[in-house]
């Protein structure tokens, strides 16, 4: 079944057409990473997608279902979705955070997901501090640790959309975040959407890549076909050199 | 960098202290006032009630009971009121009083007082005995709408514009609430300093029948808004995308909050600080997560009222200060020492 199928979709917000023709589909295991320069409508195509956003044209069908039918409480068991930013505005600690995203668990067996999220996301010894203590990339790890709890005791197929998730986060992090999703994606079928801005991240861990542009999907193929000098140029005015490495995907060279 | 591993009391540990302090609290309230009653005479009043002398019988059950069970229930909706406003608009600066509610309560009620046998006769009529707390719940919902309808922008609170609302809705209804004293006899008029000031003084049993069962609900139904609540700590969106139904919350949260608070105004006037402190105080011992906190606020609201209440009869007897003057000397003080020694902005 395809988890993610957008047809058309238009969205004005005021008089500014913030998204135009956009179609997009995710099959399950299928890790996406929504590329392109600032304002092009990447978060605005995400949110949408969650349906915070209420779209003027197309249509979005979830898991076989248009988005409108779903019940909040419903799609909450197989679509988690982590914002770009997320300020916690009372001194919670990481654990009650994370089990936000507990459903139908018992507390023991919620605790044991929380200690084994947090240790993967090398936020183990976070569990008890208040979040708001926190530095930008602990939490932006605290964040994307309830997102996964979302949906870890659910079977079959499982949607996340994330909006940078590890703009916070040291290199040798974002390594050990990607790293985990494609694991996800590849062992238990979950379907990744993830905005991201590092083009050899997304090169490196997406299977597909699809670029993004003043509203509209300009690409949408493997990271050779968009990880491509002339493109990269017309979308984000960038010059760069584009190696294609010995592991099979290409790495972006900007020149100085 | 510090570590600032959250030190918590368990939470059964805090009830019981706090079930302690209720206690003792409700003892200091019924031994302290003109007529003597020793903790033993309380003790005997309870349990052998027709066996007191017919005077002491009436101070126990016709004066101090109505008055301890109506500051415990009037302490605890207030403090659980702010609770939920608290978190609904994820400020600790929430509180009915700082954003209008109770001020639009108080404007109400006064409006029946004064003009309930003239413009607002029908209104009299049709309510019967309920015009008073009706009215002021009725003003207290209408100003939370009034505030939360010019604070909101495409669907989210904006906090700083709410609480200048607040400051908004609070001098316009103080502003009629003094255009209603023109309008008023002597003895409206007395009943009018009452409403703002804030008094347990005439409580009776009458009163409670009245506003009880609105105050119970509140609290009674305030629980189910712990879970919900708790996402709305990262904000509306969240709470959507964690299966919570945003508006359902929303409006839960509002309506619980102008009943309690409508119906405590209306028996009790206006009695600020409770809804504000009692919250903030206690997220830092038990921390954030509603579950604890809602009954705990209740508890210790509760708790509070009644103590300050029983010292306000105390400090100037035989006279008494009116409580809701009480708890704004006490209560402003104590927040503004709070506010200096904040180290989060939480």
């Amino acid at each position: 079944m395809t988890v993610l199928k957008a047809k058309q979709l238009g969205l004005t917000i005021g008089r500014s057409r913030i998204l135009q023709d956009v179609s997009l589909t995710v099959e399950p295991g299928e890790l996406v990473a929504l590329l392109g320069p600032n304002g092009a409508g990447k978060s605005s195509l995400l949110k949408t997608l969650a349906g915070e956003l209420a779209f003027g044209q197309g249509s979005i069908e979830l898991f076989g279902r248009e988005i409108r039918q779903w019940k909040g409480a419903e799609l909450a068991r197989q679509r988690a979705v982590m914002p770009q930013r997320v300020d916690v505005s009372f001194p919670f600690t990481t654990r009650e955070i994370v089990a936000l995203g507990c459903s139908g668990l018992t507390t023991p067996q919620c605790n044991e997901m929380i200690d084994y999220l947090l240790q993967r996301l090398g936020i183990g010894e976070l569990a008890e501090r208040l979040v708001p203590t926190l530095s930008g990339g602990e939490q932006q790890r605290v964040q994307l640790a309830r997102v996964l709890a979302q949906l870890w005791s659910t079977s079959g197929p499982r949607l996340l959309l994330l909006d940078e998730c590890t703009s916070a986060l040291d290199p040798a992090q974002q390594q050990t975040v990607f790293s985990l999703l494609r694991e996800l994606a590849k062992e238990q079928g979950y379907s990744v959407v993830a905005v991201v801005h590092d083009l050899n991240v997304a090169s490196c861990y997406a299977d597909r890549l699809v670029m993004m542009a003043a509203g509209r999907i300009v690409e949408d193929g493997s990271a050779t076909t968009i990880l491509e000098p002339g493109l990269l140029d017309k979308v984000f005015g960038l010059k760069a050199r584009v190696l294609a490495l010995p592991e099979g995907y290409p790495m972006v060279i900007p020149q100085a | 960098m510090a570590t600032d591993t959250a030190k918590r009391a368990p939470a059964s540990l805090i009830f019981m202290v706090l079930a302690g302090l209720a206690v003792l609290a409700a003892l200091f309230s019924l031994t302290n006032g003109a007529y003597p009653l020793g903790t033993s005479d309380v003790v005997n009043l309870l349990l052998e009630p027709e066996a007191a002398k017919p005077a002491a019988h009436m101070v126990f059950f016709d004066v101090r009971m109505p008055r301890l069970v109506l500051g415990f229930l009037t302490g605890a909706v207030l403090a659980v009121s702010g609770t939920l406003l608290q978190g609904l608009f994820r400020n600790p600066l929430a509180d009915p009083g700082l954003i209008g509610v109770s001020g639009g309560a108080a404007l109400a009620a006064v409006s029946v007082i004064v003009l309930g046998g003239s413009w607002l006769s029908d209104w009299t009529i049709l309510t019967g005995r309920w015009a008073l707390p009706l009215a002021a719940f009725v003003g207290s919902v209408l100003t939370t709408l009034v505030a939360w309808r010019v604070a909101s922008r495409s669907g989210s609170i904006a906090v700083a514009t709410l609480l200048l609302a607040g400051i908004a809705i609070n001098a316009v209804a103080g502003a009629l609430t003094g255009l209603l004293t023109f309008y008023a006899d002597d003895s409206e008029l007395r009943s009018l300093t009452f409403w703002s000031m804030g008094s347990l003084g005439h409580a009776s049993w009458e009163d409670l029948q009245v506003a009880g069962p609105w105050m119970l609900l509140a609290l009674l139904l305030a629980p189910v808004l712990a879970k919900p609540l708790d996402a709305f700590a990262l904000g509306e969106s969240v709470a959507g995308h964690l299966g919570f139904s945003v508006q359902w919350v929303k409006r839960a949260t509002v309506v619980l909050s102008a009943l309690g608070t409508g119906a405590a105004v209306a028996v009790t006037g206006l009695i600020g600080f409770v809804g504000l402190v009692v919250p903030h105080l206690l997220r830092q011992i038990v921390g954030a997560g509603h579950r604890v906190l809602i009954p705990a606020s209740g508890l210790a609201g509760g708790v509070l009222l009644v103590a300050a209440d029983s010292l306000a009869r105390v400090v100037v007897a035989p006279a008494e200060l009116p409580i809701g003057l009480m708890m704004s000397l006490l209560g402003g003080p104590f927040f503004l020492v709070l506010l200096m020694r904040m180290r989060i902005g939480a």
